[in-house]
């Protein structure tokens, strides 16, 4: 439960960034009005959130220490983000696709 | 228990930073790491605690190697030179995380007791700094390492830290490096010099100034 808690405390350092991103997608879907505009989303998506997290791990790295020393490792930082920006991704645009 | 690393090899490019280290650290001391800038001492305390790759190492604990990915057993905490606490939470929400009491806090330098509602950036450098120090050394994990603890910190504070240090080693092991070498002498039950990539033990005065680390005694 401690390790969930940090992951999702650790996801703070591309929340911002990676919820507008999200939330831009599913207006350009909602504003398209087919869901057959989700693979274009879907392959935004994945590149914006490599971006994301290539820009972190690039240029905010030294904020990792302080998840390093609560016990998660890097690769389990970057792991938690990503999932947590999808799982967070996947609810918004299915919730709007199940509008269209 | 004792905390061991040796055989660390770190090369940049054609750079040699570290070849012969060799250093322990038992529960109950307080060892100082001294070195010139550039020397390699914050690189060596960041491939200790495993954030950092080296060409080689060996780490272990009362004779058990630690290898992959032993930061999840939380044996070393690790103060970086750098900020420590990201922006984005507020001094309370680093305590719970780190699993620290309050009272803690409280007991030792009651006057941060006033910032625990504000995020890092929102007080000053020097209390962002103890706060840091403090958290660190409060945590479970049996091992410490403080790299420049005392820097912007001014003199009253760092005397207290450096008791805190003291009293705290009655339950953990801690490594400290610092260019303030009068502070580090005077809370280090050991004291060693990395210089040329070695790491060298140091018995008196006269050796620091042979090493280069000062000019003169």
């Amino acid at each position: 439960m401690h390790v969930i808690r940090v992951a999702l405390y650790s996801f703070r350092l591309i929340a911002i960034p990676a919820i507008l991103i999200t939330l831009t997608c599913a207006a350009f879907l909602w504003q398209s009005g087919t869901v057959l505009f989700l693979v274009w989303l879907f392959w935004t998506k994945l590149i914006t959130t490599l971006l994301l997290i290539g820009f972190v791990y690039l240029f905010r790295s030294s904020a990792f220490c302080f998840y390093h020393n609560m016990g998660l490792s890097l690769t389990n930082i970057l792991i938690a983000m990503i999932l947590i920006d999808w799982l967070v991704a996947i609810l918004v645009l299915g919730g709007v696709a199940t509008l269209l | 228990m004792k905390l061991e690393f040796d055989s660390i090899m770190l090369e940049f490019e054609m750079h040699r930073v570290l070849s012969a280290v060799h250093m322990a650290c038992n529960t109950g001391e307080v060892v100082g790491l001294l070195g010139r800038n550039g020397s390699g001492k914050s690189c060596l305390m960041r491939i200790v605690f495993g954030s950092m790759a080296a060409q080689s190492k060996s780490v272990r604990i009362d004779g058990q190697y630690l290898t992959g990915d032993y930061m999840r057993k939380k044996r070393i905490a690790y103060l970086p030179q750098h900020d420590l606490l990201p922006d984005s939470i507020t001094f309370a929400t680093a305590l719970n995380l780190f699993g620290v009491k309050a009272e803690r806090i409280e007991r030792s330098f009651p006057e941060l007791m006033d910032f625990l509602k504000y995020k890092p950036h929102q007080v000053s450098g020097g209390q962002r700094r103890i706060f840091e120090a403090l958290l660190i050394l409060f945590s479970d994990h049996p091992f410490c390492f403080l790299d420049e603890p005392f820097s912007g910190i001014m003199p009253v504070h760092a005397e207290q830290l450096s008791e805190i240090i003291c009293a705290e080693k009655s339950r953990k092991g801690i490594i400290v490096s610092d260019h303030l070498h009068r502070q580090v002498r005077a809370i280090a039950d050991r004291l060693y010099v990395l210089a040329n990539g070695k790491t060298y033990s140091i018995q008196s005065e006269a050796q620091l100034v042979e090493l280069g680390y000062l000019l003169e005694v």
